[in-house]
Order: C-alpha cells, then sequence, then structure tokens
C-alpha cells in the first residue's frame, strides 16, 4: 500500500492504471496488433479491389481471363483429373490478380476476403456494443431493483437461455430474412446488415446480463452504497455514480470475448445463408461458396476460416489481458 | 485567502428545540428478520433511549447482539419493525425516503470498514463533493463548484489530511487516513448527529486513539452529538458521556459513563469491565464469561443473560427483567442489581 506523498502530482485513475498494465502484456499487445491489421486491412478493400488487383468482386466472371506471366489464361480452368472434365477456378496465382485464386463465379477471393472481413467485424462489433448495452440495462435493473423487476427480467433471461442459441438466433433469421423487420412505421429490408446485428446482440444478453446481475447484487450490499444512501444520494445516481463505474469494467471484460461469440454466431448464420445476403460477402459466406470447392481449390474456404480463427484467438487474449488489467487492486499491488 | 461567501458552510438552521429536548430519542425499537423454517431473528429486541444534543452515547456489547443493526435503523438505512425513531422531534421512523432526504443532511454515519465504505473508483475529493452536490443550500440554491472546493478543503484541514488527498483514490491510504476521509464525508454536510459504527475497531491500536481523539476534537469544536458503538470498553470510555450496554438485542445496562464503567450493576457489564486488560503487574485476574453469546434465534428464557451470568437464580430462568432506575441516571435490567455497597 503506497501512502499519498505530498507531491500535487494528481494520481493515475483506475482506467489509466490498468491501460498501463495492459501495456505491459504482450501476448495482448500482439493480439492488438493482429486485430488492428486485420482491421485496417478490410478498411482498405476498396482500394485494393480497385489499385491492386483490378477486379470487381461483386461481379460474376466465368468467362474473364488475367494476364500471368505474360500469358493470357482463363479464370475458369479445366480440372487436373485425367480426362480434363469439369472446370475449376484458378488457384492461388502469387499475383496481385486472383492472389488467392477465384471462387466458383471467377470473383477474387482476396478481395472479397478484404470485403467480407468489413462486414463480419462490423457485424460482429456493432452486435457485441448492443450486447453489452442491452445486458448492462437489464443487468443492473434486475440487479439493484430487486424485487418484482428482478423476477420478470431473470425469468425472461432464462426462457432465452433455455433455447439454445443458435437455434435462435436461427430461428429469427429465418423469420426476419424472407420479410425484413417492420418496426412501426420503420422497415428494416432483408439484406440491410441492422437484422443480423440486432439477433446476434439479442441473443447473448442473458450470456452477459447474468454476471452484470451478479455483480450488482453484491454491489449493492456494498457499505459504500449504503453510505450514499445515508448522504441522501437518490437511486438513480447511485446506479451511474457507484454501481456503474464498478459495473463498468465487468462489461469492459466482457467486450472482446462477446465480439468473438458474436463473430462466430454471424459466420454461423451466413454460412447458412441466412446472415450476410449475396452478392455481399463475409467470412462465413465466402466459406459457404468454398465449401463445393473443398476438395479442389481448399483454400477458398480455409482463407476465411484462418481469419475468422485468427480473430477470436486475438480477441480471447486481448479479453484476458484486459480481466488482469482492470483489477484495480491489483494495479495498487504492482505499483 | 479570500474566497466568496463559504455557502456550504452554513449549517441546516438549528432547530428551535431548547436544551431540554432530546435530539434523538429511540422508543421501543425492534428490528426482527423472518428466517427459513419460520424462525425469526430478533436483532433488536424492544429498545429505548434518548440522546440529548451535544451528548456522546457510547453503545458497547459483544459482536452480534444487535448495536450495529440499531446504529442502521437509528439512520433509517434499515427499517425498523416496530417501534418509533424520532429525530428532533420529528418522528422518522415512516417517512417515505423523498421526504427523509434533506433531514439525512443533519444526520450521518461514519462505517467501521474504511475500504467497503469508499467507493474504489472515484477520487477522494470527487467522493466528497457528491453529497454537496446533492443537497441544496438551506435558502435552495445549488452548491457553486467554488464553495464546494473551498468545503473540501476546509474539510481536509479538519480531519489534518493534505489537500492532495483529493485527488487520490481509498486504496492509496493507509487504513487511519481512510477513516479520516470517512470522517470528514460524514461531516461535508455539517450534521447535528453522527452515528459511529465502530470506527476504530479495524484499525492498529496506535492508530484507534488517534481517531478516537479526532472524534472527541470534533465533537467539542463543532457541538457534534455522537451514538459510538464499540465492543472496546477503553474506546467508550475515552469518549463518552453515557454509555448503553446492549446484550441480545436489548440495552442490559445504561447510565453516566463513570457510574457504568466503575460502578457497574449488571453481571454483563461487570464481565465486561473486568475484561478490559489492565497494564499493572499482578493485577488480579478474573474469570472470563463462560460460553457463547447466546443465538438471537433461539433466545434463553427469562432474563437473556441467565446462561453466562455468575450470579443466576431461578428467578432469572423464567422472568425477564425490564430496564429500571436503581439510581438518578442509572438503569439496570436484571433482577439482582449489584449495588454499590456490595461492588466496591
Amino acid at each position: 500500500m503506497t501512502k499519498p506523498s505530498n507531491t500535487h502530482k494528481p494520481s493515475a485513475g483506475p482506467w489509466a492504471s490498468a491501460l498501463r498494465s495492459l501495456l505491459r502484456n504482450r501476448a495482448a499487445l500482439a493480439s492488438v496488433a493482429v486485430l488492428a491489421f486485420i482491421v485496417v486491412a478490410s478498411l482498405c478493400a476498396p482500394f485494393y479491389a480497385r489499385h491492386i488487383a483490378h477486379t470487381d468482386p461483386f461481379v460474376s466472371n466465368v468467362a474473364g481471363t488475367i494476364m500471368l506471366n505474360g500469358q493470357e489464361t482463363d479464370i475458369m480452368q479445366p480440372n487436373d483429373n485425367p480426362l480434363h472434365l469439369g472446370l475449376s477456378p484458378i488457384g492461388p496465382t502469387g499475383h496481385t490478380a486472383y492472389l488467392l485464386g477465384a471462387d466458383s463465379q471467377g470473383r477474387d477471393i482476396m478481395a472479397r476476403l478484404l470485403y467480407g472481413g468489413r462486414n463480419s467485424l462490423l457485424i460482429s462489433f456493432s452486435a457485441a456494443i448492443l450486447c453489452l448495452v442491452m445486458a448492462g440495462t437489464v443487468g443492473i435493473a434486475a440487479g439493484f431493483f430487486g424485487g418484482v423487476t428482478d423476477m420478470v427480467l431473470s425469468r425472461l433471461m432464462d426462457i432465452m437461455w433455455a433455447v439454445p442459441v443458435y437455434l435462435f438466433a436461427i430461428s429469427l433469421s429465418i423469420v426476419t430474412i424472407t420479410s425484413g423487420l417492420r418496426i412501426g412505421p420503420f422497415v428494416i429490408e432483408a439484406d440491410n446488415l441492422l437484422i443480423p446485428i440486432v439477433i446476434i446482440a439479442l441473443v447473448y444478453v442473458p450470456y452477459a446480463a447474468r454476471p452484470v446481475r451478479g455483480r450488482v447484487i453484491a454491489l449493492r450490499q456494498a457499505e459504500f452504497v449504503t453510505a450514499a444512501k445515508c448522504l441522501g444520494v437518490p437511486r438513480w445516481r447511485i446506479v451511474l455514480r457507484d454501481i456503474l463505474p464498478n459495473v463498468s469494467t465487468t462489461l469492459v471484460v466482457m467486450g472482446p470475448l462477446l465480439m468473438a461469440m458474436a463473430l462466430l454466431a454471424e459466420s454461423a448464420l451466413s454460412f447458412l445463408s441466412i446472415g450476410v445476403q449475396a452478392p455481399a460477402a463475409s467470412w462465413g459466406t465466402i466459406i459457404l461458396d468454398g465449401e463445393g470447392l473443398i476438395y479442389t481449390r481448399p483454400m477458398v474456404a480455409i482463407a476465411p476460416g484462418l481469419a475468422i480463427v485468427a480473430v477470436v484467438l486475438a480477441l480471447n487474449i486481448l479479453g484476458d489481458g484486459l480481466r488482469d488489467a482492470l483489477d484495480v487492486r491489483d494495479a495498487s499491488r504492482r505499483e | 485567502m479570500q474566497f466568496p461567501s463559504p455557502t456550504v458552510q452554513a449549517a441546516p438552521p438549528r432547530s428551535s428545540s431548547g436544551a431540554t429536548q432530546p435530539l434523538l430519542a429511540v422508543r421501543d425499537v425492534y428490528k426482527t428478520y423472518s428466517l427459513k423454517h419460520g424462525q425469526t431473528l430478533r436483532a433488536v429486541d424492544g429498545v429505548s433511549f434518548t440522546v440529548m444534543p451535544g451528548e456522546v452515547l457510547g453503545l458497547v456489547g459483544e459482536s452480534g447482539c444487535g448495536k450495529s443493526t440499531l446504529g442502521r435503523c437509528l439512520l433509517r438505512l434499515n427499517d425498523v419493525s416496530a417501534g418509533q425513531i424520532i429525530f428532533d422531534g420529528q418522528d422518522i421512523t415512516r417517512l417515505p425516503e423523498r421526504i427523509l432526504r434533506p433531514l439525512r443532511q443533519q444526520m450521518q454515519m461514519v462505517f467501521q470498514d474504511s475500504y467497503a465504505s469508499l467507493n474504489p473508483r472515484r477520487r477522494i475529493g470527487d467522493l466528497l463533493a457528491e453529497p454537496l452536490r446533492v443537497h441544496r443550500t438551506p435558502d435552495g440554491r445549488k452548491h457553486t463548484p467554488m464553495a464546494i472546493a473551498h468545503r473540501l478543503e476546509e474539510l481536509m484541514e479538519l480531519v489534518s489530511l493534505p489537500r492532495a488527498a483529493l485527488e487520490r483514490y481509498p486504496h492509496e491510504f493507509s487504513g487511519g487516513q481512510r477513516q479520516r476521509v470517512n470522517i470528514a464525508r460524514a461531516l461535508v454536510l455539517s450534521p447535528r448527529l453522527v452515528v459511529a459504527d465502530e470506527p476504530v475497531s479495524a484499525l492498529d491500536v496506535s492508530v484507534q486513539a488517534q481517531i478516537v481523539n479526532l472524534f472527541a476534537d470534533l465533537q467539542k469544536s463543532l457541538g457534534l452529538t455522537y451514538v459510538f458503538i464499540a465492543h472496546d470498553l477503553a474506546v467508550v470510555r475515552q469518549i463518552s458521556t453515557r454509555v448503553a450496554v446492549m446484550y441480545l438485542g436489548v440495552i442490559v445496562e445504561l447510565g453516566e459513563t463513570d457510574t457504568v464503567l466503575h460502578n457497574p450493576a449488571h453481571p454483563y457489564t461487570i464481565a465486561l469491565t473486568q475484561a478490559v486488560p489492565r497494564p499493572v503487574v499482578g493485577a488480579p485476574r478474573h474469570a472470563p464469561l463462560r460460553g457463547e453469546i447466546p443465538s438471537p434465534v433461539n433466545k434463553p428464557s427469562g432474563c437473556r443473560f441467565h446462561t453466562r451470568c455468575p450470579a443466576v437464580q431461578t428467578r432469572c430462568q423464567n422472568e425477564a427483567p425490564t430496564l429500571t432506575q436503581i439510581a438518578p441516571n442509572h438503569a439496570v435490567a436484571c433482577h439482582y442489581p449489584v449495588l454499590k455497597s456490595t461492588h466496591a
């Protein structure tokens, strides 16, 4: 325990000291670097497609050709089998055009991978944030107000919990994919990314809300909450100023883990063609495209698969790092 | 230093009550908890006392005797099951929180656990400013940031902490310093009554004395009224004008500090006074109380203390004694109180 010195330098807040200890965590830093690289690469997708690969990854190109080593090469090529029956898309070329080869419609896999990353990352990030907001609200309300509020919210969560996550997400997706979503005067089209975002956020709410509720129940009994009540602080202000800052660490630690789960869910839905809709791409839809080519052109499915694995792994390591970094008392002990 | 008129400093108007009206009156208060299997835990089991303005009432007893529960009931942090709590002539027992809130400025609490009672994620300055942000000045305006800053500096001086402490987080302080912060927070709103719930029992002995002295100094300079809860008679002796001894949810002896400590009439109080170690070589040792404090769920019949009383008689097992006056300002709940002549 450090005693305050007589200097006037204000001490670092809990967030600042958490950041400092996160910066000392090499695994977490490495995962941040991986994530940053993938995000930046995905953001550069239009630039890559137009100026590097010179291709439009949303248009079928089965009759097209490219120049490879001065030779005009068909994108759809005869199979390698002895009779040369059937056509397969071109494999990895090692050139900027069709770097990872083409899919069965002759589209550039690398360009689609980058465009798919945009959608996959956008959906999983937004879903994680939306889920945290909803779960935070539900968990704090249930935990702090208790009684009937808690009973209604907790039973609702239990019912959602009782349905397997993916089954739940698939059911909701199938319903909305045909007709879109109509909320009062607002209509969300079936191919709008908001639909997978909302569905994925919704199905994970019980998983995030329950730990928040538990934490809030513990905090409600905390002596500093009693002290605030004793000082005449209104309840809503206790929630905002005393409960929320102490729950926010739980929420922040859950963030990356939720995003990882959301990414997997999004890929699963897109793989089942009830997530991101063609011709738009996501890592899940590219795996679906690669499914039929798995024996001849395995790279089509492997590339987005590796991207998903890399992001999920990095997010989990980052989540662990955040959990270690955000324990306030630990931070003080280490200094 | 030139500061604008310190609006914060102005205490709520001292009431019209004369010196004869108690600041706090507790009438036959019960606090029971329902447990499983239809059992009830009677934490506070019919307690009455009054506290006059400027007085310090020491509330002592073993852990689990209900003194902390009672302390929380006094400030309506727990609702009482029955009885009345009258603050400055106003019955606050059933006041809704909304109406009680302005009154809370006049009654504050210092908690035992100096760490748990401070939000670890907020700076000391923020914690101390909070009550000023939620309450208004006596003339109904918001406290200005200037006035708040001024008040916080004043408080730091009052509890002998450096101003820089305002910029720090609770975990950066020692236990004694944190308890000073807690005291400062209890005093932010210039209360009239402070309930101190074992404020020193978690501290080192050397620090205990400093904090008790701080309580005593503040009481004198600010004219505060305390209900000072402790399980240690030595601590209570230093600060209290009167002492109430609690055992299993009831007050067994109540009187002036000197009387209770030097001429205790209840066998339990006698045992407590004898349990205080004396710094004298060869001081006589007394047999400690036998057994544990009985459970407040299954209380003994008759006098609650009869299972451990060294002077128990048959009557004690069947008939519960009531708190009766045996001398001016000295009340005891015992069928066979030890009177001055027999206990020298």
